[in-house]
């Protein structure tokens, strides 16, 4: 006998149902917008403003909606196999590395602890410069020191395209005798048995379709404010988002790293070259292959946030680059609707960037004295305009959805904690990310590798170089605003106060918490009770 | 395709061989083994048939774009029309005096001719009742002449056989003779009267009648003329309005849409009082000029066009709104999405 929440849960899992709620919602949006929107004849600015509007109302709905989900939607779990001959399954955690810092060898050595075995390998491949594989090579021997000959390496002298060819050189090789493998990525920090739980998931044969097991990934190393919030965000999205999307649609995207491949699914699929972010190609070509790529929420596994704002704006406009390059997945035959929506989604959010922007800058010109023709409605006295509804809807799920997660007191504090950092510096993303936007025609499609360095600062004349574009856009369109717009500023004040503030902002949410590097070496415990999560999961 | 087996302990990789395995040799071996391993961008579009589905996508884009700009759109459609009578007529008052009745109300079905106020002229009333007591008096003295007139005549008849007879002299019957004659004078002139004084109240009857204010149409009586009783008419003053029972429909066309509708076009008609059914007819009218109008606050103009439908359903009072839909000029859903004001 099924509980009422589980009857619930079961009629709602449906795709059908979960987008007919979000249409729904993006089409009563719409309609109180239409009513205020003044359409003058051949005029076009009022139905730009309106397709802007319906885009971003789409997005609000699906938050809202996914929100709603959360709180009563049942953990997607995957059955698991007993943990008897895991260790006797052949497997590989592999490590593709490019130039990277002694940091490493500390994370690589907490990630083996407890995951390898005695055919479960780890495998360096690097494709570093010459000048690095001598150090590499040392790294490897203290390794094999401590975990013994489990441990190997791999360089390439001629690398070619990046990761993916990295690791497709070695399961061509090596690679192939591994039945599962693991992917690291430089910044990740896999806690003990991690590898064995996803490894029991795996051997399940219920999960025989499934080619890529993901990981939850959590923030840890958040020393500064910035990073704080990102992890809080981060564990909130995991939450949110990925287990929602896991269960309505019964499957996800793959994030490239982290994540537990099947060696069988891997060696069908052969990727285009010239990709700048493997991920989304390998979920899909999987896909096409009848394999389908699962979130795991029920595991366990950490990387590093960017510590500072202009770190996570380039990181931004690289993943940009990537999701961006990948719209042909969106035309791929024979995948699943899922996967062609995962994929949309990714593109529709970096879209969504130079969208708003241009459309707040529509809704303040078009809205303002100056430009003359109304772009909407007097307001009928005594009566309630009809944006009110739409912008306090707008407001509450997104700066509200996220506290439907909220169990506790602490919860709720660290939710208003990111959500006001996000405001005052992510927010950002919208000027910086469009101009990102617009630049990328000029500029060639290279990756460059992100620093991954949990101590990075940044100096406040480095902030002031970065930002002062913004800063000055934000005034000069508050002044505007102020002399022609007067209602658009009290609409478009977070924006401003983002923009206006940065400087301060971005180099104040940079500096390094002492509560937390200090504390974090002291004691162990208050260590795991700082992660984002916010309670100790063990082998999860 | 690789077959993946369970690793025995002696095949264990050895991570120095596999350095030299991995390592190729030259830029030549690289390529291959990339062209091994990877799809070039081209075989990748087609291979995963998304050079197939792009090109539906842009041929379905295409044709979306052609027919958005194609004139298709073939309707002019309004929410809100209204009906209204074909004629408007106000009734005035012909005649100066107080209004003593008023036999209708708003709304009442009235035909032609009906008395539907009356206006009374005291003096006139007066003049009337004078006339026919002259009238009276006139008649009266008129049967008095008439029954004299036998006696004399009797008289004369006889004085004129007696005067043959010479019974009685000439002088006497002269004397009869003349009464008689007077007499006749007498009647003639009191005819003379009579028939002025007729004449006089058939003008003052007349203008009574004028004083009673009629129907000059049927249909429905459109003002609250109840009000007016007791009140004071002068000539001209404006008493009802009558609508005529004939029924258009009006509604107002937009500017842009202006050059897409002409007299003769079809029309459909949904009454909201009749949901479900719908009535045929066309355009009778649309006017040469603009109205202003405003529609949620915004002040625009707009055309009134007017249309007669075959067959007007019974019971839809003027006033009640319809939906129309006309078959006019066609234009492109990109050309109607920028009309629209």
């Amino acid at each position: 006998m099924k509980s009422p929440r589980q009857a619930m849960a079961l009629l709602f899992a449906n795709p059908l149902v979960f987008f007919s709620a979000v249409f729904f919602l993006t089409f009563l949006q719409t309609h109180f917008v239409v009513k205020a929107l003044h359409f003058g004849a051949g005029v076009l600015y009022p139905y730009f403003w309106l397709a802007g509007f319906i885009a971003l109302a789409f997005n609000v709905s699906l938050i809202f909606t996914q929100a709603l989900y959360a709180s009563f939607i049942e953990d997607p779990l995957l059955p698991e196999a007993g943990r008897d001959g895991l260790e006797e399954i052949p497997a590989a955690l592999v490590l593709c590395v490019k130039n990277e810092g002694e940091a490493i060898v500390e994370r690589i050595r907490y990630s083996l602890t407890g995951n390898l075995g005695p055919k479960i390998h780890f495998w360096l491949l690097s494709d570093s410069d010459a000048s690095f594989v001598e150090r590499e090579k040392e790294w490897v021997k203290s390794l094999k020191d401590e975990f013994g000959d489990r441990v190997y390496y791999r360089w390439r002298p001629v690398p070619y395209e990046r990761k993916q060819g990295n690791l497709a050189d070695w399961f061509q090789g090596q690679g192939a005798n591994y039945k599962y493998f693991f992917v690291l990525d430089a910044d990740s920090i896999i806690p003990e048995g991690t590898v064995f739980k996803l490894l029991q998931k795996a051997e399940h044969p219920a999960n025989e379709d499934i080619g890529i097991f993901q990981s939850a990934i959590y923030i840890v190393h958040d020393h500064s404010l910035f990073a704080r919030a990102n992890a809080i965000g981060q564990f909130y999205a995991q939450r949110l988002y990925f287990r929602v999307n896991q269960a309505i649609f019964k499957r996800a995207i793959s994030f490239g790293h982290n994540c537990l491949i099947r060696s069988s699914a891997f060696q069908r699929i052969k990727l285009p070259t010239g990709i700048l972010s493997h991920d989304n190609w390998d979920t899909a070509v999987l896909d096409r292959e009848g394999y389908r790529t699962v979130f795991v929420p029920d595991t366990l596994s950490f990387e590093e946030a960017a510590q500072h704002y202009l770190e996570e704006r380039s990181r931004i406009k690289r993943w940009m680059k990537g999701s961006l390059q990948g719209w042909p997945i969106l035309f791929m035959s024979g995948i699943s609707f899922a996967t062609r929506w995962f994929i949309f989604y990714q593109i529709y959010l970096y879209l969504m960037h130079p969208v708003l922007f241009l459309w707040i800058l529509l809704g303040l010109v078009c809205g303002s004295r100056w430009f003359g023709m109304p772009l909407f409605h007097g307001l009928p006295p005594g009566s309630i305009h009809p944006l009110v509804p739409v912008l306090a809807f707008t407001v509450l799920v997104l700066y509200g959805h996220k506290f439907l997660l909220g169990r506790t007191f602490r919860d709720l504090k660290r939710i208003a904690f990111e959500i006001g950092v996000s405001t005052l510096v992510s927010l950002n993303n919208i000027f910086y990310s469009t101009l990102d936007f617009f630049s990328l025609p000029f500029e060639r499609l290279s990756w460059r590798p992100m620093a991954k360095d949990p101590n990075a600062t940044v100096s406040l004349g480095a902030c002031a170089r970065e930002l002062f574009g913004g800063t000055v856009f934000g005034l000069t369109i508050l002044l505007w605003g102020i002399f022609y717009s007067p209602y658009w500023i009290l609409t478009g004040l977070p924006i401003l106060v983002s923009l206006i503030l940065s400087i301060p902002a971005v180099y104040i949410t940079s500096k390094h918490l002492a509560w937390s590097s200090e504390e974090r070496a002291s004691n162990l415990i208050q260590e795991e009770d700082l992660t984002p999560h916010g309670r100790h999961q063990g082998n999860a | 395709m690789a077959v993946i087996k369970e690793m025995p302990e002696e095949e264990m990789p050895d991570s120095e061989e596999s350095e030299e395995k991995a390592n190729p040799a030259s830029f030549e071996e690289v390529e291959k083994r990339k062209a091994k391993l990877f799809h070039s961008k081209k075989e990748s579009f087609q291979i995963f048939g998304i050079r197939q589905h792009l090109r539906a996508a842009l041929i379905a884009l295409a044709l979306f774009g052609g027919l958005a700009t194609y004139p298709l759109i073939r309707s002019v459609t309004d929410t809100e029309a209204v009906v209204i009578p074909f004629r408007i007529v106000d009734v005035e008052a012909l005649v100066l005096g107080e209004i003593t009745e008023v036999s209708v109300r708003g709304g009442d079905l009235v035909k032609k001719g009906q008395v539907l106020a009356k206006i009374a002229d005291a003096s006139n009333e007066l003049e009337i009742e004078k006339a026919r007591s002259e009238i009276a008096h006139a008649e009266a003295e008129m049967e008095r002449l008439n029954a004299r007139r036998i006696h004399l005549f009797e008289r004369y008849e006889s004085d004129r056989s007696l005067s043959k007879k010479e019974a009685i002299s000439q002088d006497e019957f002269l004397a009869s003779e003349l009464a008689f004659k007077d007499l006749e004078q007498e009647r003639k002139e009191l005819r003379r009267e009579r028939a002025w004084l007729r004449e006089k109240l058939l003008l003052l009857e007349s203008e009574r009648e004028r004083g009673r204010v009629r129907a000059t149409i049927s249909g429905t009586v459109i003002s609250d003329v109840e009000m007016k009783e007791g009140t004071f008419a002068e000539k001209g003053k404006f008493i009802l309005s009558l609508a005529s029972e004939e029924q258009r429909i009006e509604f107002l066309l937009r500017q842009p849409d202006y050059g897409r509708i002409e007299v003769g076009n079809p029309a459909q008609v949904r009454f909201y009082a009749l949901p479900g059914r719908y009535f045929q007819g066309e355009v009778v009218q649309v006017k040469h000029y603009a109205e202003s109008i405003a529609t949620h606050g915004i002040k625009t103009n707009a055309i009134k066009v007017l249309i007669r439908l075959d067959d007007f359903p019974q019971g839809v009072r003027n006033g009640m709104f319809a939906k129309v839909k006309i078959r006019g000029r066609a234009v492109s859903a990109v050309d109607a999405l920028l009309r629209r004001i």
